[in-house]
């Protein structure tokens, strides 16, 4: 008897540390969601007015300046040719944020399945993969699938400097024809309590996903100083690193929310469990207690 | 009088949006003043100081180049950084400033060199704004 309520004790005890060790983590992990959550949010205006300027300039400028970052290889593809894709995964380095990398994988997955007829790819394509963090690196190689780079996850604060290795292995492998369209890969920062996967397309940059109406609104005749071909080269590229660095931001900001949000709930778990285990202890304790007053009722008895 | 909406932004954050009458900025080929009607334009920036003018208002920013876009009476600065002029806080600069002059007289690696020479331009340059904001009250 007395050996059961001991052993249950001692589970009290280690789910008792389990719960702080999770509340600690919650509260790191909320700390550094602020964070995150803030830069993601605050970077977003910035990128989508350069997106705006991108899409509307390079429909003006198509006739002005062509260059190779806009350039769309599948336009006269030749079949016999094998056409390459690069994706670009964004995961973490740890683990224990529920099932963030889960999703992503699985979502992926559903993601290739469909990509040569989404995209309306030559059937020959073969896929590769740049990732960031351990366990995109993980799951592409148990995969058994092609990684040409990996790269650590750069940091709780990554600086924009960070992602420039990064852009320049995807713009130079693009301008030597390495592969011919390049995915961002990445979970998308929705909320605290939802993250969803998303599929950017980085390379060429799509020109075309621009409404009817917002062009129209555009003048007809644009001003480049300078010219508009010496704006596009230092532009493009650039904003292949912005967008580069905002998929870091949004990723990092998932990852900590989801672990924030696992690790509440594994606090609120932890805390059940020691409820449940300390009614099983005063029931235990109790029954002892009410069988030894049977004892020492039942041995008066047969002594009178 | 029809106005301008200016925006200026940077990759951490919005940093102007508000309608104004002028603005005036250090162009790629020398200053640009754009008034209300402007051609559609997109211009490269240096660093150097952005001038905003609204009624009697007059607001100097300080940034360190970027990008200029103007449409539609729609004029967006997207900058590589931007401060207020108001907000530069001498002190903080000046040692900024002393920090990196240090950083450079130490062996550094490549990257870091560019880092800490990138630090000084701009501390460099915010005091120059900010000495002449002070000159001008």
């Amino acid at each position: 008897m007395s050996q059961s309520t001991r052993l249950i004790k001692r589970r009290i005890r280690s789910s008792q540390n389990i719960s702080q060790i999770t509340k600690a983590m919650e509260m790191v992990s909320a700390a550094k969601m602020k964070r995150a959550q803030a830069l993601a949010v605050n970077s977003r205006p910035f990128s989508q007015k350069m997106y705006q300027v991108i899409t509307s300039l390079s429909q003006k400028a198509k006739t002005q300046s062509e260059h190779f970052l806009l350039n769309d290889p599948r336009i006269g593809w030749d079949n016999k040719n094998e056409f390459s894709v690069l994706v670009v995964l964004f995961s973490t380095d740890k683990s224990l944020c529920g099932g963030l990398n889960t999703n992503l994988f699985r979502g992926l997955e559903k993601w290739l399945k469909d990509l040569t007829v989404n995209y309306s790819l030559p059937a020959k394509t073969k896929i590769t993969f740049v990732t960031i963090g351990r366990k995109a690196k993980e799951h592409v190689l148990r995969t058994g699938r092609q990684l040409l780079a990996e790269f650590a996850t750069l940091g709780d604060r990554p600086h924009f400097a960070d992602v420039l290795p990064l852009s320049r292995l995807i713009i130079d492998g693009f301008k030597l024809a390495d592969y011919h369209m390049a995915f961002l890969s990445y979970m998308e920062f929705i909320s605290t309590i939802s993250q969803k996967l998303a599929v950017k397309q980085l390379l060429p940059i799509a020109t075309t996903a621009l409404p009817k109406g917002e062009l129209s609104t555009l003048e007809a005749e644009y001003v480049f100083e300078p010219e508009a071909a010496t704006i596009f080269d230092s532009l493009l590229p650039q904003y292949v690193e912005l967008q580069l660095y905002h998929t870091l931001l949004e990723s990092l900001a998932s990852e900590h929310s989801a672990r924030m949000v696992a690790m509440k709930s594994a606090h609120d778990n932890a805390l059940d469990v020691v409820s449940q285990l300390t009614l099983e202890f005063n029931q235990a304790r109790q029954s002892r207690i009410t069988n030894e007053l049977l004892d020492v009722v039942t041995s008066r008895l047969a002594i009178e | 009088m029809s106005k301008l909406h200016l925006e200026v932004l940077t990759q951490e954050a919005e940093i102007f949006s508000s309608d104004i009458d002028l603005v005036v900025a250090p162009g790629a080929d020398g200053q640009i003043g754009i008034l209300p009607g402007h051609v559609a334009l997109l211009t490269q920036l240096t660093a150097g100081e952005l001038y905003i003018f609204d009624g009697p208002r007059i607001e100097i920013l300080a940034v360190g180049g970027g990008l200029l876009d103007v449409h539609n009476n729609e004029v967006s600065v997207m900058a590589d950084s931007a401060v207020r002029a108001d907000e530069i806080d001498i002190f903080k600069v000046e040692e900024a400033k002393k920090k990196a002059e240090e950083a450079l007289k130490q062996g550094l690696s490549e990257r870091e060199y560019a880092l800490a020479s990138a630090d000084l331009r701009r501390a460099v340059f915010e005091l120059k704004v900010a000495r002449r904001r002070h000159l001008w009250k």
